[in-house]
């Protein structure tokens, strides 16, 4: 691919967008005549995790309104392309496709899966356009399948895995480990970043049962889970996954009688679990109850969203928003919309947004912040307050550099353009 | 061990409530039901909004009615005109009103998860002896034992089921009887119909409830009946059994492969005899 | 004469068509994908239309066709990035495997086939997942994009465009890349082959055996050889679809082989109209659209899958010889209808 920002023109509505800007084949220019840029909106509305997207969805408009009313980026108006990637690679890749070669987007952000954050990221590398990878948690959008046009803030599967085994050590010690694990690459490299700490410590692994993906009826590796008497039971699913499992665990009685760990959980999961998630431990980058009380531009961004939709924001919501503003101030700092002035303003760049001062790791791509441990709350303690979303207490908050994937071991090998 | 067979034996149990309904309705109707998944959905979330306002018992009772009555209208205006149809044109229609069934239900409800909280009497676990196994669980397992009875004696005692499986082979004779073939139909497909419903709601405490759960279980209910034998009402029912153990043991010594091996064994029931193990031969054409 | 009529008028539509969608939200590289997964529906087409056999399992050879064509590129014969060798290697691999499901299942009928395909379509599908040192598993496969497409005097980069020319409210020819026109000649090459095959005796044979298999086999034919050869047909015109789709995307994932992916191609075919020659690929065209352009809406996008539902349903009531069937006053009522014929007693033929 030779052409960098080549919109399609016909496209651009009311005919008056410049975009003879962008028929430089490979020359970027500074859009000063445009007046709308597109951004692409890759999310699931159907399947699965049609929940997680719409979130998304509803955060990435509560962004682009609040930027479009503050006057733009650069003085362009923010325009949207949405689009459903059912939580399937090769739709995502022909959603972006679309996005880029129809609407000219000159940023693509989202995300629902791993295995679509790659596809995408992959496809962007080649269209040099801006990847703002939002929900996806698995190591390699930013280790062995990074590049250099995506950036994920999300945390990953290593960063949980770490938080989470450093907490339960100093709370709870050692004691005997049942795991239940999601049989593919995210559930693999959170399985072996937990073992990788928990073992050299003293703990016992009982048995791990690898479970393929949309596993339905757990009973079987919870009545093997049962008869073995763990101190912790671990599951490591996610989505309507790790609800079943969840809830069937709790039929078990295996709540009652073993400490529980979810080593990735969002609001929309919680939802569906309801009161068999007291007590459960499980992380994530963002909680808006904890950070709208701590830091004011989560208040604010909390505040907002409630206003306008009636529910607080899942975490892959506040990934959203953040991504949006983030994008926006890099292409604000290198004055420009070339790739590669952006990335190069992104990389190391240090900043302070709804959570703890942060940065963008240069080598990987990877946002470097806080990685939240915390632990299920009973509904009949969750108060009056949104119940259902408020559903857990934050034990310990791990900073991203102790946890995030050393450079010396990380399998990155980004590009230079 | 022991543990491992009562957890395929339930889990079994679960799979030939659900292709009871499938069965019958081919059996007698010889009408392949891809929508059968969707019934079964939408007698989950009737059972969600009543058990949430009135009370489980109630949501037990109002999903077989609201499906059933909605098989009523699915079956008038639509399905008549399919029934002297080739399967292959079945299997398209349900396929479609199994598609609009479960976006519109996402578009009401939301993709969220969603699951209900059971009486506290069935919560919690039974000490067996050799295992704990949650009680609502084994509520459930005798819920279906009973069912099965139920509607075992339902076709043997009525003449609903003698007038289809009569019509099927030769309307006109059986009318000239004084049978009404289509009234006969009609019970049997919604009496299927409610099985599903009914099961949707007593099954979703344990496997939670999302729109697209109608589907997932629809393909393994068609494993099931074509193991056992598509058409036969007790193949149905050891077919279930079977999968839910092999499904089961797999999971203790193979997981990786428990999806995969009840496809492995539908293949192997469909080559070596497609009647399945219990099914009449005679059926293998339709 | 007719010849060139039906040459004429198919490459016509080709010619216009990637600018005829513009007025609409479609777009060039929407048409090069309608097209490309199109020559699968087409080849599908042949199974449900003309063999009278509904296969659910479409998806296997889909998807392990964009699987072998990435592999011949990444793992296979890195040492020869060539469009035409991973094309080969898929249709090759495709076609064997085709082949001998075919001999496995065409045996069987109606619910029977349909569910013997769908258990071997999942099988490919975890296998495919599970293999993960060769398929990366959930991750799928991307590869560097080689789209330099070698025709011994010359080759082309089918990523490059064409010249810039306006076009007003179709769009600019310069938003169309030589993949489209590639994909259009294979199209057309498709097309006019799967014609061919109708009008054969093949064709006749087949026809025959699906309006009366008992008869045909007193005539003197065997049925089972021909549908064999149907279906090893359509899986071998699905593998170079998904070929295609993957060397065109450079990525490929499991969601190819899933069963959503053998149901769409079931609807493409049904919705577009069975039994008709371009049916299949208008109705690809129709519900891509759906899921590329009206789900992309802000208030009713996320409805889409419910329209596409609505659509299909409408099409088996009311139109059953599918959209383009219905243009045809004579086949209306032959199509589905007549596919699908009165069955006695056990739906014997």
């Amino acid at each position: 691919m030779k052409t960098t920002f080549k919109p399609n023109r016909g496209q651009f509505i009311g005919g008056g967008i410049a975009a003879s800007a962008a028929t430089f084949a490979g020359i970027n220019v500074i859009a000063a005549p445009m007046k709308e840029l597109v951004i692409g909106l890759n999310v699931p509305q159907t399947g699965s995790y049609s929940d997680q997207g719409a979130d998304q969805l509803r955060a990435y408009a509560l962004a682009i309104d609040e930027i479009n009313a503050a006057g733009g980026v650069m003085g362009m108006k923010l325009k949207r392309s949405i689009g459903d990637d059912q939580t399937k690679a090769s739709v995502a890749t022909e959603n972006a496709r679309r996005m880029i070669e129809r609407d000219g987007a000159i940023m693509i952000t989202g995300g629902s899966s791993t295995g679509t954050a790659v596809a995408v990221s992959k496809i962007c590398q080649e269209k040099k356009i801006i990847f703002m990878a939002t929900l996806t948690h698995g190591d390699e959008t930013t280790d062995e399948s990074c590049h250099y046009h995506t950036f994920r803030r999300y945390n990953n599967a290593h960063m949980s895995a770490r938080s989470m085994a450093q907490t339960l050590l100093t709370k709870y010690g050692t004691g005997r480990w049942f795991h239940i694990t999601a049989d593919y690459t995210w559930g693999h490299s959170v399985y072996d970043n937990l073992i990788e700490v928990l073992e050299p410590k003293g703990a016992k692994t009982i048995k791990n049962v690898l479970l393929p993906l949309g596993t339905t009826d757990f009973s079987s590796a919870l009545s093997q889970a049962q008869a073995a008497k763990p101190d912790v039971l671990v599951i490591t699913e996610f989505g309507k996954d790790m609800v079943n499992a969840l809830n069937q665990a709790a039929q078990f009685g295996l709540t009652k009688s073993a400490k529980i760990l979810v080593p990735l959980a969002d609001e929309y999961m919680a939802k569906g679990t309801g009161d068999n998630f007291a007590n459960v431990v499980t992380t994530a980058p963002f909680y808006w109850k904890y950070h709208a009380e701590k830091y004011p531009a989560a208040k604010k961004f909390v505040q907002a969203f409630i206003r306008r939709y009636g529910v607080p924001p899942s975490n892959g919501a506040e990934n959203a928003y953040t991504d949006i503003y983030q994008w926006k101030s890099g292409i604000e700092r290198s004055g420009s919309l070339d790739p590669a002035k952006f990335i190069a303003k992104m990389e190391g760049h240090k900043f302070t947004a709804t959570k703890e001062p942060e940065y963008w790791r240069a080598f990987d791509h990877q946002g470097i912040n806080s990685c939240l441990v915390m632990e299920g709350v009973p509904m009949a303690q969750r108060g009056a307050e949104y119940p259902a979303f408020a559903f857990a207490k934050v034990l310990e908050v791990h900073d991203g550099e102790s946890v995030s994937i050393p450079q010396s071991t990380s399998k990155c090998k980004i590009e230079t353009a | 061990m022991p543990g491992q067979l009562l957890d395929g034996f339930i889990r079994g149990l679960l799979y030939v409530a659900i292709a009871l309904g499938l069965t019958i309705v081919f059996g007698m109707l010889r009408l392949v039901n891809f929508a059968h998944g969707a019934f079964y959905i939408i007698g989950a979330y009737v059972g969600l909004v009543v058990t949430e306002h009135v009370g489980l018992l109630a949501g037990i009772i109002a999903a077989p009615i609201a499906v059933a009555l909605f098989a009523i209208a699915f079956d008038f205006a639509l399905l008549r005109r399919f029934y002297d149809k080739e399967p292959t044109a079945q299997i398209l229609v349900t396929f479609g009103v199994a598609i609009v069934v479960e976006e519109t239900l996402r578009l009401i409800f939301t993709g969220t998860t969603r699951t209900y909280v059971v009486p506290a009497w069935v919560q919690g676990s039974l000490n067996l002896g050799f295992t704990q196994y949650p009680t609502y669980r084994i509520a459930f397992g005798l819920g279906v034992i009973v069912l099965v009875i139920a509607v075992w004696l339902f076709i043997q005692r009525t003449n609903y089921g003698l007038i289809v499986r009569a019509g099927v082979r030769d309307r006109t004779m059986v009318q000239l009887l004084g049978g009404n073939v289509r009234q006969a139909s009609t019970v049997i497909f919604a009496l299927g119909a409610a099985l599903a419903g009914l099961v949707g709601a007593a099954a979703s405490p344990i496997y939670s409830i999302d729109p697209g759960k109608g589907f997932e279980f629809l393909v393994p209910s068609f494993v099931v009946v074509v193991i056992g034998g598509l058409g036969s009402f007790w193949g149905a029912v050891l077919g279930g059994l079977l999968v839910g153990e092999l499904q089961s043991l797999t999971t203790l010594f193979l997981p990786a492969a428990s999806d995969l091996v009840i496809y492995v064994a539908m293949a192997l029931v469909l080559l070596v005899k497609p009647s399945g193990l219990f099914g009449e031969s005679e059926v293998i054409r339709g | 004469m007719k010849q060139v009529g039906f040459y004429g008028f198919t490459a016509l539509g080709l010619l216009l068509f990637p600018f005829a969608i513009h007025p609409i939200g479609g777009y060039p590289g929407l048409a090069t994908e309608i097209l490309i997964v199109g020559i699968a529906a087409i080849g599908f087409n042949l199974l449900l239309g003309y063999a009278g056999l509904l296969s659910y399992g479409q998806a296997m050879f889909y998807g392990v066709g964009s699987y072998m064509a990435l592999l011949t590129v990444q793992r296979f014969f890195p040492q020869w990035p060539s469009i035409w060798l991973s094309l080969l290697v898929a249709i090759v691999f495709v076609t064997v495997m085709a082949l001998v499901i075919g001999l496995l299942t065409v045996r069987l009928y109606g619910i029977y086939f349909a569910l013997l395909t769908l258990a071997f379509a999942q099988m490919f599908y975890f296998i495919v997942f599970q293999w993960k040192s060769l398929t990366r598993g959930d991750d799928g496969l991307q590869v560097i994009t080689n789209a330099t497409l070698q025709l011994g005097f010359t080759s082309i980069d089918l990523t490059r465009t064409f010249p810039d020319f306006e076009l007003g409210p179709f769009g600019n020819l310069h938003d169309v890349h030589y993949w489209y026109a590639f994909a259009a000649i294979i199209t057309l090459v498709v097309l006019a082959f799967m014609r061919a095959l109708i009008r054969s005796q093949f064709g006749e044979i087949l026809a025959a055996i699906r309006e009366n298999e008992e008869r045909s086999t007193f005539v003197g034919f065997d049925p089972l050889r021909y549908k064999v050869a149907a279906f090893t047909i359509a899986g071998m015109l699905t593998g170079l679809s998904g070929g295609l789709k993957g060397l065109y995307e450079a990525s490929t994932g499991v969601d190819t082989l899933s069963i959503d992916m053998s149901g769409s191609f079931v609807i493409f075919a049904v919705v577009g109209g069975i039994k008709t020659l371009f049916g299949p690929l208008v109705g690809t065209g129709l519900i891509m659209y759906l899921q590329n352009v009206v789900s992309g809406n802000p208030v009713f996008g996320n409805g889409w899958r419910l329209i596409e539902g609505l659509i299909f349903v409408a099409v088996i009531v009311f139109l059953p010889g599918g959209l383009l069937g219905s243009f045809k006053k004579k086949r209306a009522h032959a199509a589905l209808a007549n596919a699908v014929r009165v069955s006695p007693v056990e739906g014997r033929p």
